[in-house]
């Protein structure tokens, strides 16, 4: 039949309906659009045809200096998973390092599941089916500061800068989506991915790890750039592109400076351990926002805020979100206030350049509150070489800005992020677990 | 003269000019005020020089005034105030209710030159006695007027400062009712020493409040004139309000007949409370409200004539002094942001002032001001004047002058 | 080129109207309403002085009665002055914090004030150990008023008050959970409701010169609210706890406290402010 026919396949001509809208002429080009097919180019698809992604065999290296999930570009969705470590020694912590790394490694690759005796349970959830796609899967694996206490022996070999997340004066933490002594991150092309992986390894390893707390986010999917085009970060919830000024993650001699700990830090006065080398501190926060109020704040008060303009993502004084604002020439705060998130977050001096940070947030929406108000905020995760330095100097100095108005940290928690596995005779934790085994014996 | 039985103003007054103005301004200009603070201190600077030559003789007789009638283009005018009369006179321009200029004790067959900065409109004059009728001043506007107006900063920065200061007049009158209510009842039961002490602190309330009191012409009359403002003087029926009874309490040292008066006084002074907070100021007149009083200070009132009967003065100046660093405290911000030597300035010389007062303070209280030698009276004066001039950088500095 | 009148509607009209301000106000007629402000809030403060003192004198003379009765009251004037409480945040967080701004929950060091007092008066139903926590409310609400005394209200601020009185009953009164051991969340939400009625009520001569729909709008929406309220009134001329008030008038409420949270928004802008 036509008719449907018209409504099912070529959305142009829905598109065409929006475009001219509301005039005479428009409802005449629509019309005129029923009788010809001119737009439909393929067949039209069934309501329940799945959409289609050419992506779900992309996958990332598993073993290198690094772990995966930092310096990746972020995909569409994330997961952060913290959870509290059940081993009761040492050798179930090596046990639980040694399966993760297995579990990591398939779900990182891909496969077949092996198929057991249907009057058993199967191996794997299915839900990506009896081959295991990786869809540009990364996991990415950090501890906490309390698996340093006194059940493993790990405390003499800590992380310098490691430290249980303490509230700023704006937190209203709630105790049970903070900490945690294990934290997991989970990024993949589909939430689908990364709740399969959540399941492979909550199933294997029921004794050895529960799940504390888990926030899921994503990140909006953006046009392709046009030739020419500078590129765009994506927009969090609150409107405002987030990322712009991050460091550049392929700039290998910037990461080592900001992103890395790096080989030698164990010299005295530094002080990370050398186990630590090629690691990173990971810093997450999950802020709510007050988006009902954000939506009827006055769009100069949001970029006064802010520090950006909403449209482009440029700073105040700048044309394109990768214009570098100079607030050299702005001492007084008139054209970007002093208390702007950007402008305190980054103030563009040299001392502050050691404070830069690599951001890596996801966008979470997870229900509705008690009084009827849409819970939904940022996953902020963040990456750095010192999270003294990092983190908690940028987040310190964001104390009391105006945008706290809009926002409620209610959780998170500060983690070391382990180094990569160099090959298959290396495991996640390998180092930290050889490093207190020395200490624990020349002790 | 236009006002009511009662001797107070009239009950519709309309609003001032200055205001007026300040609306059409305002709207236009909230975008750049940036740029427009400086376009406004550079046509201001333009203005002075250009409008430096024009003086107007008035010759104050003892029943009228000539010319009775003025007519002056807008912006900087001189007033030369020759008085042919017998004795120390005031000359005014009213603007509606309020003062826009004044000059108090121009001394008989003398002249004094009054310096106004007006905008177009019509105003009344008035002219010598109390009881003298009334001249009008008609300004009329020019390009540069037209310019200024147009050329207006943004007024959003001072609805703060603005409203603080309403919020200290209505906290202040009500002290003031307070205090005088104190005074009603000491002279009720007949109490001559406790009157008698009752009367400095609301002079004082009187006198924190006075720069602003001060615009309010003849209620303000009714409150403080001296005995020289009326035809019989201390004799005059109509000679009323705190000097009156300062008049009994410490000239003729008795409580007698003055019931009536402080009765008069505290419905006057319930008006004044009322009329504060109906009057609106513009900003430039906060500054010059109390470039005002300091020069009345430095001019006349360092004489001892104010508070002749009780020698008070100098509960009075403190008092004065205090009220103007309210003023100063409250524009402080915006001196701060844009004209920091300025508010240096001010506070060098607000302290200076203040040192001097304190200077005078003894065991049980103020130095009786006829105890107070005429070098330290000078003394008074300089620092008065000192601190007006100072205070009248504010204007400009704040890009309020020439409008 | 022939433009459709619908489309010269579109970008001479639409356009222009959308992005234009509105017929300004005159920022110096907003001397008198700021001031008046100020005045209200500086009566509610000192009622709020005196209030809490006799609230804590009960607490330390251990008359857990008394001090029940007078919390829900005392608190009305903080509530109804909040949006310039608000702007000194060390003392919002000791007067006002409630638990779960700690992350220790009511076990933190620094929970402390109205809340604090109100867990110890109506869920441990005790006064015990509870003198310090009155004393410093106490001192507290004592800075509050000094300081009320000596800042200069931000205009955008004051008139932004009305708008933010509604956001918080719309976050956190129509749920419960402000007043959650004595569940006098009414109190406080009338003194929300209150408080900003108070600011349209100073700014209503300027709004009607720009916008005589919105202020009948608004009015309309205060007079839904106050209905509903009304219901829930004490003979002692108190409110019922929040826990009587029916699920059908919970959200009755929510429907004008989320208008008047979108309406007022506009408020500033209305009257030309940043």
């Amino acid at each position: 039949m036509k008719d449907s026919d018209s409504k099912n396949a070529p959305i142009s001509t829905d598109r065409r309906r929006v475009l001219l809208g509301l005039g005479a002429a428009g409802a005449a080009v629509a019309g005129a659009s029923l009788t010809g097919n001119a737009f439909a180019a393929t067949a039209p698809a069934q309501v329940t045809e799945a959409p289609k992604s050419e992506k779900t065999q992309d996958h990332n290296a598993f073993h290198g200096p690094h772990q995966s999930g930092i310096v990746t570009p972020r995909p569409t969705a994330g997961m952060m998973v913290s959870f509290d470590v059940l081993a009761q020694d040492r050798e179930d912590l090596e046990r639980m390092f040694r399966t993760l790394n297995e579990r990591i490694a398939f779900l990182m690759t891909g496969g077949p599941v092996p198929q057991v005796d249907p009057k058993l349970p199967p191996l794997d959830s299915g839900i990506l089916g009896p081959v295991v796609t990786p869809d540009n899967l990364t996991i990415t694996v950090s501890v906490g500061d309390s698996l340093f206490d006194d059940r493993f022996g790990l405390e003499p070999v800590k992380p310098k800068r490691l430290q249980r997340m303490v509230g700023f004066p704006n937190d209203a933490l709630e105790a049970d989506c903070c900490h945690g002594d294990l934290s997991i991150q989970f990024c993949s092309n589909a939430q689908d991915s990364n709740i399969h992986a959540l399941r492979d390894i909550v199933k294997n390893l029921p004794d050895l790890l529960l799940v504390r707390w888990k926030q899921e986010g994503t990140v909006p999917a953006q046009a392709p750039l046009k030739p020419g085009q500078p590129p765009e970060s994506a927009r969090n919830f609150l409107g405002f592109r987030d990322g712009s000024a991050n460091p550049d993650s392929n700039n290998q001699k910037t990461m080592n400076e900001l992103v890395w700990v790096q080989p030698g830090s164990d010299e005295p006065g530094n002080g990370e351990p050398a186990w630590a080398a090629n690691g990173s501190y990971q810093a997450v926060r999950i802020i709510r926002n007050f988006v009902e109020r954000w939506d009827r704040t006055p769009l100069q008060e949001q970029q006064a805020i802010f520090g950006r303009v909403k449209t482009t993502g440029a700073p105040m004084d700048g044309r394109t979100e990768a214009d570098v604002p100079d607030y050299a020439k702005d001492p007084e705060g008139k054209v970007t206030k002093l208390d702007a998130h950007i402008r305190l977050a980054n103030p563009r001096t040299a001392q502050t350049q050691r404070n830069l940070i690599l951001r890596r947030p996801f966008n979470y929406s997870n229900g509705v509150n008690k009084n009827g108000q849409l819970d939904m905020g940022l996953l902020f995760i963040c990456y750095q070489a010192d999270l003294e330095k990092g983190f908690i100097t940028v987040q310190t100095r964001l104390n009391g800005e105006p945008l706290e108005e809009y926002l409620k940290p209610v959780g998170g928690g500060y983690f070391f992020t382990l180094p990569g596995v160099v090959d298959s005779n290396d495991f996640i934790g390998r180092s930290l677990l050889a490093a207190s085994a020395q200490t624990t014996k020349t002790a | 003269m236009n006002s009511t039985a009662n001797g107070l103003p009239p009950k519709k007054a309309k609003p001032p000019r200055a205001l007026q103005f300040a609306v059409a301004g305002s709207v236009i200009l909230m975008i750049a005020a940036g740029a427009m603070f400086y376009f406004a201190s550079q046509a201001a600077q333009q203005k002075r020089i250009a409008n430096s030559g024009n003086e107007t003789v008035v010759t104050i007789n003892a029943k009228n005034c000539e010319p009775n009638s003025i007519t002056v283009p807008a912006g900087k005018n001189a007033f030369r105030i020759v008085n042919a009369s017998d004795r120390a006179v005031e000359w005014e321009i009213l603007d509606g209710v309020l003062v826009v200029e004044e000059r108090e004790n121009i001394v008989p067959g003398l002249s004094q030159v009054i310096n106004a900065n007006l905008q177009p409109g019509d105003y009344t004059i008035t002219c010598g006695l109390l009881s003298n009728p009334r001249g009008t001043l008609h300004v009329t506007p020019t390009a540069e007027s037209d310019a200024a107006a147009k050329a207006r900063p943004s007024m959003v920065a001072f609805i703060g400062p603005l409203s603080e200061y309403r919020v200290y007049l209505s906290t202040q009158s009500s002290a003031l009712i307070r205090a005088v209510n104190d005074l009603q009842q000491a002279i009720d039961s007949g109490d001559l020493a406790q009157a008698q002490k009752a009367y400095a602190p609301a002079r004082a309330a009187y006198q924190r409040i006075a720069p602003a009191a001060q615009r309010l012409s003849e209620l303000d009359n009714a409150i403080n004139a001296r005995a020289d403002y009326y035809e019989k003087r201390e004799q005059d029926p109509g000679f009323g309000g705190f000097h009156r009874i300062e008049f009994g309490l410490f000239s003729q040292k008795s409580v007698e007949g003055l019931t009536p008066v402080v009765q008069k006084l505290q419905t006057d002074i319930a008006s004044l409370k009322q009329q504060l907070l109906a009057q609106s100021i513009a900003p430039e007149q906060l500054a010059s409200m109390v470039v005002r009083n300091m020069r009345s200070i430095a001019e006349v009132r360092n004489n001892g004539e104010e508070e002749r009967y009780s020698h008070l003065d100098v509960n009075g100046f403190a008092a004065n002094l205090e009220g103007t660093r309210k003023v100063i405290d409250l524009l402080r911000p915006l001196l701060a942001k844009s004209s920091g030597e300025v508010l240096k300035k001010i506070d060098t010389a607000s302290t200076a002032l203040d040192d001097q007062l304190l200077m005078l303070k003894t065991a049980d209280g103020l130095k009786p001001y006829d105890q107070v030698s005429t070098e330290q009276r000078k003394q008074i004066a300089d620092k008065a004047k000192a601190l007006a001039d100072a205070l009248d950088g504010i204007d400009p500095a704040l890009g309020l002058s020439g409008l | 080129m022939k433009k459709s009148p619908l489309a010269l509607l579109l970008t001479f009209g639409v356009l222009q109207t959308s992005l234009s301000a509105f017929a300004a106000t005159a920022p110096l007629d907003l001397v008198t309403p700021v001031s008046d402000y100020k005045i209200y809030v500086t009566e509610n403060v000192d009622t709020l002085a005196a209030d809490t003192q006799k609230f804590t004198d009960a607490i330390k003379k251990g008359d857990l009665a008394t001090a029940k009765k007078l919390f829900p009251t005392t608190r009305l004037s903080y509530e109804s002055i909040e949006p310039i409480a608000e702007l000194f945040s060390d003392l919002d967080a000791s007067i006002d914090s409630r638990e779960d701004d700690h992350e220790d929950g009511v076990k933190a060091d620094d929970f402390t004030g109205f809340h604090r007092l109100e867990y110890a008066l109506f869920s441990q139903n005790s006064t015990r150990d509870q003198g310090v926590f009155a004393d410093k409310l106490l001192a507290d609400v004592k800075e509050l008023q000094s300081r009320i005394a000596g800042i200069t209200f931000p205009p955008e601020k004051v008139v932004g008050g009305a708008a933010a009185l509604m956001e918080e009953v719309a976050a956190t009164k129509l749920s419960g959970e402000e007043d959650r051991y004595s569940h006098t969340d009414l109190y406080d939400f009338k003194g929300n409701v209150d408080g900003s009625k108070k600011i349209v009520d100073l700014f209503k001569p300027q709004l009607e010169q720009s916008d005589k729909a919105f202020v009948a709008k608004v009015e309309k929406n205060f007079a839904t609210v106050d209905k509903i309220l009304a219901k829930y009134k004490t003979k002692d001329g108190g409110y019922e706890t929040y826990d009587k008030v029916k699920e059908q008038d919970r959200k009755a409420l929510a429907g004008p406290v989320n208008t008047l949270a979108e309406d007022l928004s506009q408020m500033r802008g209305k009257l030309g402010l940043n």
